[in-house]
């Protein structure tokens, strides 16, 4: 009786483990890394401010058992991308998001080029069997009609080519906007991370939710 | 109005009677004037010309921008607020923007700019001609470009070239040459296009969403009050998305360099200023002891103590008034003469003027001052019995308790006024008056023990030697006066070659191979190897290079360290600051040597051998912003994994060595495998070179971003070279005027002495003997001071370094090694000229009293 007790337990823990891979009751969550730059690194916010920690708490509200891990670094640029998920691959993620390539669009990079890092870094992912996405950015008007088309195509190629899926512009609504700004007009303030992660939430609990 | 008559009768009397004596007292006070006015034409000169530089690369007097557009209403309101007084007003706006010729395209900086644009300074430009010329004003239409920008979009013919800048066409007018608002600072990311600001709308680059910086540049009423229109706009505003900047207030490592400049130059001013009070009022010391005869029978024939004090201050200023006209009208025509020494032999661009305020605050500070000082010696003069006046010296002393309190208080309130004015600053002023008060209180200690000391030991020399050591010890208020005087010539001597060598060091990089000709960041992991390869085949250059590891500080022994926005603002324009500042992350670098440009202050350097827990140095100012100290662990985030340091050193950096510096370096061992970039600097090669590397590098690694630096660091350390020098030509100007008074001073003393020596010579001493005497007592002096002098000289130059400039340490110990052979030199060749007249002593000259200088027959 004891035995039969036993088995039917476990079975229907299983059972409900298999119906439902984030629930609470697991004991170690699943990693989500978001790979980006400043912006996902907060810069000028505190990190707690920042929009990979607000993903975070709404996370827990959902109840949903997952860590969002951010790994910004500022300045940085779609070359680094590769190197970067190599390091990250250390941790084992179960998911990565990638949001590099604005400081390309700023430094006038060749959307080209910005392409073949993006797709290294997503298909080095996927060879290495961690469930990666893409992360839809644009530059500012000030760069030319012609270089921003361009550039915003690289990214649904890319989502594309590689099958994945492509998160919305994160700075949507935020870009541009003097209250939701630092002063140095490009970087998001506490507000404007706010505004970033409801934007991406959405997109986020979809993947991880699946 | 008799009475007044009877006055100026009096002192032309007086000067009459004794021409050689005030004829001796004026060539003086025109050689201490002369100095003096020189160095101020100087100062003020260097000071306008810094600040004018200043102002250019500003664009300035004061700017109000923003990372965003600001409107004309929204600058009126501000402007109206704090009622901004300004002469002419301009505008630029700057952006990044993918430009087009034919197929090529390429980012610049754009710059859109009004009719005024620059206030300060000019555009210099190659026209499409090829002919040099001035840019006065930009057309609707026109562009002009950085030089770089013509080959990157391979433009052949400039006369025919137009250039696409968003939606609008524009004509290649001209290259521009030289941009006074590009510094080494702005080496920027891209090349720079100036277009007109009504060109701005047509290229529809601007709108909701565009990253834009827009500036307001004034030219102010007075150019003197942007620091304090800074203040009030900051206080007025504080909206963070608006910076206020002003010429010298700037905190770019580009006007640090000003900012040593204008500090030394405070520092001239007061040199300038002690060396004339010592010099004068030891002259008027000197003047009134060589007068004392003259006083005492104006006395005993019953002259009232009044009218003689009268007489006396009245002759001191006309004589004083006169030398300083003299004075000025050598230096007057001296101007021309030295302005063309300046251009043609120094290239030094430094306009020597000299206006009249200038002239008239000089005249107050040299002319008036030291009379005030005079003061306890006329009044002791005036009080005493005339048989004590009639007597080799006259004590100083006997000033009621309350009038000498009163008097020192005035004095040294008044040289502090002078101190503070002149340096700009009350921190500078103090502590150059306590300094030297500090040299004067311990060099009088030194002196009057040392003749307390040799008292008791001087019976036991012999008589050339005791004589020179009693006549030291019998004058004390003669002995101290020169003593003093010397003593504190050479401690103000000492401090400008000391602070001199500091600067440079701070601002010349030491070693000419290592100033950058390109920079380059953003280079991977993956693409160091063969970045080396091509830089090695181009260039024929090792590559170093430096990693950069992103990281945020998440706590300093457990506190947290990042500060979180409360209640959606925060309270004032500094805790925002202070708040992105500790959250904006920080950049690591790992290493295992100091390099050149630092040096470890406090603590160790990294053990050979990796710990458990990294090792870290700090930089110093970085240090103590964010109160950290050796010992305290630090916690950073490196991309998600948690990494702790200790820190084990503090050290200074030369943030204008153009070497790649960090606040934080890492010992080697724990950064390694983290992500990382690495940035690099390729030097001292040509411009050819530079262009062939950068096509080979933008060729195979398009991500990698190189950037000429070549121009601006080249015209950064021309202008810094020539400040050098100017601020060695000043050092130099000053030690010559510490000379006059070295000369003055040996050369009155010998005169006050020859009746002395021509009564031993009555006695029997021998000419030698004599001579050996005066060289004694002198050498002695003379070497008393010099070492005192030197020893107080560098602990105030050390101060002034360490405390106030925060400077690195250097001391110059060659211009000391020549400043003591060419005051040891010096003293031994006045002394041999004044001391002529021992040559020719006659026993009749005692009793007519006609030692030294004093008129006779």
């Amino acid at each position: 009786m004891k035995l039969l007790y036993t088995i039917l337990t476990t079975t229907l823990f299983s059972l409900a483990v298999f119906a439902n891979p984030n629930t609470t009751t697991q004991s170690s969550p699943k990693k989500f890394i978001i790979l980006g730059d400043s912006l996902t690194e907060g810069y000028g916010v505190a990190q707690s401010a920042a929009f990979p920690a607000l993903l975070q708490k709404k996370v827990e509200q959902d109840k949903l058992n997952w860590k969002i891990i951010s790994s910004g670094s500022s300045g940085s640029t779609s070359a680094s991308g590769l190197q970067r998920i190599k390091w990250i691959a250390k941790s084992k993620p179960d998911m990565v998001l990638v949001l590099l390539g604005s400081n390309d669009g700023l430094r006038g990079l060749k959307p080209e080029e910005t392409e073949k890092n993006l797709n290294d870094t997503v298909e080095w992912a996927k060879q290495n069997n961690i469930e990666v996405s893409l992360g839809q950015l644009h530059v500012p008007p000030n760069y030319g009609k012609d270089y921003e088309k361009k550039f915003s195509a690289v990214y649904a190629k890319v989502a594309a080519k590689n099958k994945i899926q492509l998160a919305p512009f994160l700075l949507d609504k935020v870009a541009g906007q003097k209250d939701l700004n630092l002063a140095d007009g490009i970087h998001p303030n506490e507000k404007g991370h706010q505004i970033v992660a409801d934007n991406l939430y959405p997109f986020v609990k979809k993947l991880i939710s699946k | 109005m008799q009475k007044l008559l009877k006055l100026f009768y009096f002192v032309q009397k007086d000067l009459l009677s004794q021409k050689k004596l005030n004829s001796f007292f004026v060539f003086n006070l025109v050689l201490g004037f002369l100095g003096f006015l020189l160095l101020q034409v100087f100062q003020v000169s260097l000071d306008q010309q810094t600040k004018n530089k200043a102002q250019e690369i500003l664009g300035g007097d004061i700017v109000i921008s923003a990372r965003r557009l600001i409107n004309e209403a929204e600058v009126k309101t501000i402007e109206d607020k704090v009622n901004l007084q300004f002469q002419k007003r301009a505008k630029s706006t700057d952006f990044f923007a993918m430009i087009k010729f034919g197929e090529q395209s390429r980012l610049v900086l754009v710059r859109s700019v009004g009719d005024n644009y620059p206030l300060y300074g000019n555009l210099e430009i190659k026209n499409s001609d090829g002919n040099n010329a001035t840019l006065i004003k930009i057309m609707s239409g026109e562009v002009y470009v950085d030089p770089e920008l013509v080959d990157q979009l391979k433009i052949t013919d400039l006369k025919t070239a137009n250039l696409k800048v968003g939606d609008v066409d524009l004509k290649l007018e001209g290259v521009l040459t030289s941009d006074p608002s590009r510094t080494f600072r702005l080496g920027a990311l891209a090349p720079f296009i100036l277009i007109s600001e009504k060109d701005l709308a047509a290229t529809n680059l601007v709108k909701a969403g565009s990253t834009v910086t827009t500036s307001f540049l004034y030219k102010l009423n007075n150019p003197a009050a942007a620091d304090s229109a800074k203040t009030e706009l900051e206080k007025n505003y504080l909206d963070p998305s608006l910076r206020f900047s002003s010429a010298l207030q700037e905190e770019d490592g580009g006007n640090r360099v000003f900012r040593y400049l204008i500090d030394y130059l405070g520092l001239v001013s007061l040199i300038s200023i002690g060396l004339c009070f010592l010099c004068l009022s030891y002259m008027l010391n000197w003047f009134f002891q060589v007068q004392k005869k003259t006083i005492a029978i104006y006395k005993i024939l019953g002259m009232p103590d009044t009218t003689l004090l009268k007489v006396q201050v009245l002759k001191n200023l006309i004589l004083s008034i006169s030398s300083f006209k003299i004075a000025l009208v050598i230096i007057l025509l001296s101007l021309a003469p030295l302005q063309s020494l300046l251009d043609n032999y120094f290239k030094i661009v430094i306009r020597l003027t000299i206006s009249p305020m200038q002239i008239f605050i000089s005249f107050l500070v040299v002319v008036i001052g030291p009379q005030l000082i005079a003061i306890p010696t006329y009044l002791a003069a005036m009080s005493m019995n005339p048989l004590i006046l009639l007597r080799q010296e006259v004590s100083q002393a006997n000033l009621s308790r309350r009038l000498m309190i009163a008097w020192v208080a005035s004095v040294a309130l008044l040289f502090w006024g002078l101190a503070v004015w002149q340096s700009h600053s009350i921190q500078t002023g103090s502590v150059f008056i306590f300094g030297l008060l500090a040299a004067t209180v311990v060099a009088w200690l030194f002196i009057s023990s040392l003749r307390k000391l040799t008292a008791l030991f001087v019976h036991k020399f012999n008589f050339e030697l005791r004589y020179a050591f009693l006549s030291l010890i019998r004058k004390p208020g003669s002995t101290d006066l020169i003593f003093m005087t010397m003593t504190l010539s050479v401690v103000v001597l000492t401090l400008l070659p000391h602070i001199k060598k500091s600067i440079v060091e701070e601002v010349r990089p030491e070693v000419s191979s290592k100033i950058p000709s390109v920079f380059m960041f953003d280079i991977q992991m993956d693409q160091k190897d063969e970045l080396i390869k091509i830089v090695k085949e181009k260039v024929g250059q090792d590559l170093d290079m430096t990693p950069l590891v992103r990281s945020r500080i998440l706590k300093i022994n457990d506190q947290s360290y990042e500060r979180v926005e409360e209640q959606g603002f925060f309270k004032t324009r500094e805790s925002e600051n202070e708040a992105r500042f500790r959250n904006r992350g920080v950049n690591l670098t790992y290493k295992a040597n100091l390099q050149d440009s630092e040096e470890l202050l406090k603590g160790k350097w990294f053990s050979a051998t990796p710990g458990e827990m990294a090792e870290i140095s700090l930089e110093e100012k970085y240090a103590e912003r964010i109160g950290a100290k050796i010992g305290d662990v630090m916690t950073f985030d490196v991309q998600g994994l948690e990494i702790k340091g200790k820190v084990a050193s503090i050290r200074r950096v030369r943030w204008t060595s153009f070497q790649p510096n960090f606040f934080i370096t890492f010992q080697p061992g724990f950064l390694e495998e983290a992500p990382q970039v690495y940035l690099s600097a390729v030097n001292q090669i040509n411009q050819e070179q530079v262009r062939v590397l950068q096509n080979a590098v933008v060729d195979r690694f398009a991500n990698i971003s190189i950037i000429n630096v070549k121009q601006s660091v080249e015209k950064s350390l021309v202008f810094i070279d020539q400040m050098a020098l100017a601020l060695q030509i000043m050092a130099t100007l000053a030690l010559v005027v510490g000379f006059f008074i070295f000369i003055i001073l040996i050369n009155t003393q010998v005169g006050e002495r020859i009746n002395e020596m021509n009564l031993l010579q009555v006695l029997g001493s021998t000419q030698d003997q004599l001579y050996r005497i005066m060289i004694t007592q002198f050498s002695l002096i003379a070497f008393l001071s010099l070492l005192v002098g030197l020893g107080l000289g560098s602990l105030i130059a050390y101060v002034i370094m360490a405390v106030m400039f925060k400077l690195g340490i250097y001391f110059d110990y060659v211009s000391m090694l020549s400043l003591i052979v060419v005051l040891v030199s010096l003293t031994f060749g006045v002394l041999k000229v004044s001391m002529r007249p021992l040559r020719n002593l006659q026993p009749l000259a005692l009793l007519k009293n006609e030692g030294g200088l004093v008129d006779g027959k």
